[in-house]
């Protein structure tokens, strides 16, 4: 696994980017400039030398399951108990933890006082009460994304966090990825000018719906299709990306529009399957947001347009508007050939097409893994690991890991204002009440 | 078939238009860097296209000499067979 601490310096200039983009900057500008990163120093580490922190998981479903397996890798966790009221995921997550004590049922399982930690893999609706009673009961939370299904909740599990002074993660793995770090860097250097632009997106053609053995399980198996569990694409999809976007801006839009329907999946389901929005930032920017599940042929991508480039950050590419000028010697070789031909009288004048040319770019990072996107489970090398084992660390130390919630807070509530503002048609200001402090909304 | 001889003043003369050919190019290159101010890490970074066109500006002494030599020898040879 490649250490995030693994770092050299890099000149910013162009050229030497370019020619160094296979680094990150120095530490101290690393640890400041992506602060959540602190238990990933190598001093944090140093701290947790062979102490393991006793894990909980509470939801073993496909998500649970593939934690488990990184957990499996990782020396400073043991797992000691797991919790489903899915009786079969809990069998498959007992066989890969067979020590681990086992409950149906969540209270149980906080009343337990050796447990230190608890990872919440269960369905969005019930990741609110699960984190606030886990963090009441003294518990360090590690939550996946999005935080909860309501602004309220969302605002509540904010408040139990900062109230109970133990340690909260929220499953934003993109925080954690070496290419994003990289980008963020690039981007908030100004090497490819100003942000004037996010587009992202997300396609999929496939079916969230799951085959039942019985009708009473349909909503605890489905639960992404109905709106009073789920928010659908944009809690399930849509919040990865729009983290991504306030991140490249370092701001919070403050105005929300879009548009939702049921175009392919008319399957009894209550959530969209194409939504298209706009969130609008104090400086004039947009981040245009889309996403169907009908179609994928242009998979993911979150795209960060600046006056002199962009960055594809699914595919770690980056692209400069314009060409890196040709060696000297050969713009000599040009000139004289234009010199030469370009007085030979061809039949007619000539004509150059303006059809862009292919522009490849350049890799952010020769090593990172990339993705189709089209996995509902995660992929390899995504950050996933990485903030999992921060988690880890972070639970042994007490010590939390500072804008992390509040980057998966503003991405969770901005989720859900997308949603709201497809109901009611209209478009949305971000509500003084559900604002907490952090960048632009201080 | 005859065997050719490359004989050792013939090698020397080669080498020297070689030699003459690639300090031209590194020259053109200089002037190039100078013209379009890119950076002098081209001096090296640029040689495979400096060898290159070493190559083709030697070969192209290579034909101007033979035609030359060919020319020269055909009024040679016009001129000896008129004093015949």
């Amino acid at each position: 696994m490649k250490s995030l601490t693994n770092i050299n310096p890099i000149d910013t200039g162009r050229r030497d980017f370019i020619k160094h983009a296979g680094t990150l900057g120095t530490a101290g500008v690393l640890f400041s400039t992506f602060p959540w990163l602190q238990s990933c120093k190598e001093e944090e580490k140093m701290k947790v030398d062979k102490q393991k922190v006793k894990l909980a998981i509470i939801g073993t479903g496909s998500r649970g399951q593939y934690h488990m397996n990184n957990l499996l890798k990782m020396d400073h966790v043991e797992v000691v108990a797991l919790c489903d009221n899915y009786a079969p995921n809990l069998s498959i997550a007992s066989a890969i933890f067979p020590h681990a004590r086992t409950f149906d049922d969540y209270h149980k399982l906080l009343e337990c006082k050796d447990i230190q930690a608890v990872l919440i893999a269960a369905p969005l609706f019930a990741h609110a009460p699960l984190t606030i009673d886990a963090l009441a009961a003294g518990k360090h939370v590690f939550c996946e994304k999005s935080m909860a299904l309501t602004l309220d909740d969302c605002l509540a599990m904010y408040r139990a966090y900062k109230n109970s002074g133990k340690v909260l993660y929220i499953g934003q793995q993109r925080l954690f990825d070496t290419k994003y770090l990289k980008a963020m860097e690039m981007i908030h250097k100004g090497v490819l000018g100003d942000v004037c632009g996010v587009r992202s997106y997300w396609f999929r053609n496939n079916d969230w719906k799951r085959p039942v053995t019985s009708p009473d399980l349909e909503k605890q198996i489905n639960w992404r299709l109905y709106k009073d569990l789920s928010g659908g694409l944009m809690t399930e999809l849509a919040t990865h990306q729009l983290q991504v976007g306030n991140w490249a801006m370092q701001m919070i839009p403050d105005k929300i529009m879009g548009t939702g329907s049921i175009v392919h999946w008319k399957d009894e389901r209550e959530v969209y399957d194409n939504v298209s929005l706009i969130y609008s930032y104090a400086n004039g920017v947009t981040m245009n947001y889309e996403s169907l599940i009908s179609n994928k042929f242009n998979g993911l991508e979150e795209q960060i347009l600046g006056t002199k480039g962009t960055v594809e950050l699914e595919k770690g590419r980056y692209y400069f508007d314009e060409a890196e000028p040709a060696p000297g010697i050969m713009q000599l070789i040009n000139q004289i050939e234009h010199k030469v031909l370009d007085d030979v009288a061809f039949a007619g004048p000539s004509w150059v097409p303006e059809t862009a040319n292919v522009n490849k770019g350049f890799l952010i990072d020769e090593n990172a893994s990339t993705t189709s996107g089209s996995s509902s489970v995660g992929a390899v090398g995504d950050g996933s690991f990485e903030l999992l084992e921060a988690f880890c660390t972070s639970a042994i130390t007490g010590e939390n890991a500072p804008n992390l919630v509040e980057e998966a807070y503003y991405s969770s509530v901005l989720a859900l204002l997308g949603l709201q503002a497809i109901e009611e048609q209209r478009v949305i200001t971000f509500p003084d009440a559900y604002k907490i402090p952090y960048l632009n909304f201080m | 078939m005859k065997d050719i001889l490359f004989t050792v003043k013939r090698q020397q003369v080669e080498l020297f238009y070689l030699l003459v050919s690639f300090l031209v190019v590194c020259l053109v290159n200089v002037y190039a860097i100078i013209q379009f101010s890119t950076p002098w890490s081209e001096l090296w970074t640029q040689m495979v296209r400096v060898l290159i066109l070493t190559a083709l500006v030697y070969g192209a002494t290579v034909i101007i000499r033979f035609v030359i030599y060919i020319t020269q020898h055909y009024i040679l040879k016009n001129i000896q067979a008129k004093k015949r």
